[in-house]
């Protein structure tokens, strides 16, 4: 157990680290680039808790969707690929926002109050419950189907937007 | 050594000798891409005539590799340091990290069976473009910065297809272990479902940017793409992960469509599987440096247009046929063995059939109206 905390601890460090240098580096190319750090130390503690799943979908889903996309909107913003270009510097209000966004996170996370056992057994067919949950009737269907029906709407408003007219 | 340590230890030895692997494998492969390259435009490829590179030149990879550690690594002024040297590193490193799930025999040949094998390979591979985005970002030249501009296009659109034809044997099979996919292959899937393996195949080409996908280091149009500024090892690291990455995904496609290590004998002598797993990966391998040798390149719109205007659809379309063929089968009582494989292998070849014939009036089409409007260009 004890060098489970010491690799967590590790990992914590390496991902707070990278959140920090998001915020204060001053070229925005960098700044993503450590977004990116930071996802990945996300994906190495889902798999320090033995969820490969959860570490999967953080890798393919932050890092091969969200990140590309933020990398891809620098590329095609003017003058974002510049290696002299900087941040903007509206600090004050994007703190203001970001720390009452921490302070609500916080409260609520210590108002759950968490389970005190050592650690639960992974159930067998985790993967498959987790699948099965998401198509049955009696699990998730009706969100897993709206979620899609709001993705084809935002997919359909971005073709009318990139259209050439 | 017993309990943990000794598990440890073994696990540890195990990752190192799987990550060697590919990087020995690679030293051959370039040398047999080179002779067969050679042989495909009536010359010899390398020889052993005045050199000291062994019988039919074998050992020239590991001359021209030492040759390279000599090189002097340069890096530009003005380009962003640490940026510039972590994006080779990145590279190799992502290359590797597939083989952690890479199955080469039925047991104890595999660093780690993860119940999510298919899933981990797509996800390792997402972090491939960053390498790309970061040394072309980081070169501070025009060249380096188009053809990581091309290579993030080209790689996040292919992936979509990639995907959706991956998802058909793991569909197949309900599992996404390596393992279990191999395992249910009776029938190599590429005769179950050949339309699925056949756009794997395409996106893999583009993923890997092996010509006719080659857009991002073009030679004849960007010098070499994203890594234009890179001398010396660091140059060899792109090289390497690129023949790594050509290793890796007909790896891929032999586990996924034509059996993995599934061969004759491989019950008796379970080391086996990884001589028939080589063999099959060998074999496409040797697909794709025969489009090497005899595609020209494409253009980056017709390469992106051909993604979204046929890969994905098509993708979308034979996961949909696959699944509603494989429920309405099992519904009729046929869910298992050779039934079930040709009732596939027919919805295949009849969409296949309909996909040709779509294809083809809409090319009548674009053609007719193509000469309406340009009265004499397009009748000639």
């Amino acid at each position: 157990m004890f060098a489970g905390q010491v690799v967590f601890l590790i990992i914590a460090c390496l991902m707070l680290g990278a959140a920090v240098r998001v915020v204060t580096s001053r070229r925005i190319f960098h700044a993503a680039l450590w977004l990116i750090g930071s996802f990945f130390c996300v994906a190495v503690i889902y798999m320090l808790l033995e969820s490969p799943f959860m570490a999967g979908i953080q890798l393919f889903i932050y890092i091969g969707g969200i990140a590309v996309l933020t990398v891809i909107a620098i590329m095609v913003t003017k003058g974002g690929m510049h290696p002299d270009s900087h941040t903007l510097g509206n600090g004050w209000s994007a703190a203001i926002v970001s720390i009452s966004l921490f302070i609500v996170m916080a409260w609520t996370i210590t108002q759950l109050g968490f389970p005190n056992e050592p650690g639960m057994p992974v159930a067998e067919e985790g993967l498959a419950l987790l699948g099965a949950a998401l198509v049955d009737p009696g699990g998730y269907l009706v969100p897993f189907e709206v979620v899609s029906v709001m993705l084809m709407v935002v997919l359909i408003g971005s073709l009318y937007l990139g259209r050439e007219r | 050594m017993t309990g943990l340590g000794g598990e440890v230890i073994r696990t540890l030895l195990g990752a190192f000798a799987m990550a060697l692997f590919p990087l020995v494998v690679v030293v051959f492969l370039i040398w047999e891409a080179r002779k067969v390259i050679g042989r495909m435009q009536d010359r010899l490829g390398p020889t052993n005539a005045g050199t000291y590179a062994g019988p039919f030149a074998l050992f020239q990879t590991v001359a021209d590799g030492i040759k390279i550690l000599t090189k002097e690594l340069i890096i530009p002024t003005g380009a962003d340091r640490g940026v510039f040297v972590a994006a080779p590193i990145l590279v190799v490193t992502v290359a590797i990290a597939v083989w952690a799930v890479i199955p080469l025999g039925p047991t104890g040949l595999q660093v780690v069976d993860l119940d999510i094998g298919a899933f981990y390979v797509v996800a390792i591979s997402a972090l491939a473009p960053f390498s790309m985005i970061m040394a072309g970002w980081s070169s501070r030249n025009k060249y380096a910065e188009v053809g990581a501009f091309r290579a993030v296009s080209q790689i996040v659109g292919y992936e979509i297809p990639q995907v959706l034809a991956l998802l058909i044997p793991v569909l197949l099979t309900g599992s996404l272990s390596l393992q279990d996919i191999i395992r249910a292959q009776d029938i190599a899937f590429i005769f179950v479902v050949p339309l699925a393996a056949f756009s794997f195949l395409i996106a893999c080409v583009a993923e890997v940017g092996r010509l006719p996908f080659e857009l991002a280091e073009a030679d004849s149009e960007i010098v070499a793409g994203y890594f234009t500024e890179y001398s010396g090892m660091m140059f060899g690291a792109f090289y390497l992960g690129e023949f790594i990455n050509n290793l890796t995904v007909s790896v891929i496609f032999s586990v996924l469509f034509l059996g993995g290590w599934r061969g004759p004998w491989v019950d008796q002598v379970p080391w086996l599987g990884a001589v028939w797993l080589m063999a099959k990966a060998l074999l496409v391998f040797n697909v794709l440096v025969l489009f090497w040798a005899a595609m020209p390149r494409l253009r980056i719109d017709q390469v992106l247009a051909f993604n979204w205007k046929f890969m994905v659809p098509l993708g979308l379309v034979e996961l949909v046929t696959v699944a509603i063929a494989d429920k309405t089968m099992e519904s009729l009582g046929v869910a298992q063995g050779w039934e079930r494989s040709a009732g596939l292998l027919v919805a295949n070849l009849v969409l296949g059939l309909a996909i040709v014939g779509v294809l083809s009036l809409v090319g009548r089409e674009a053609k007719r109206r193509r000469s309406f409007r340009r009265p004499g260009v397009g009748a000639a």
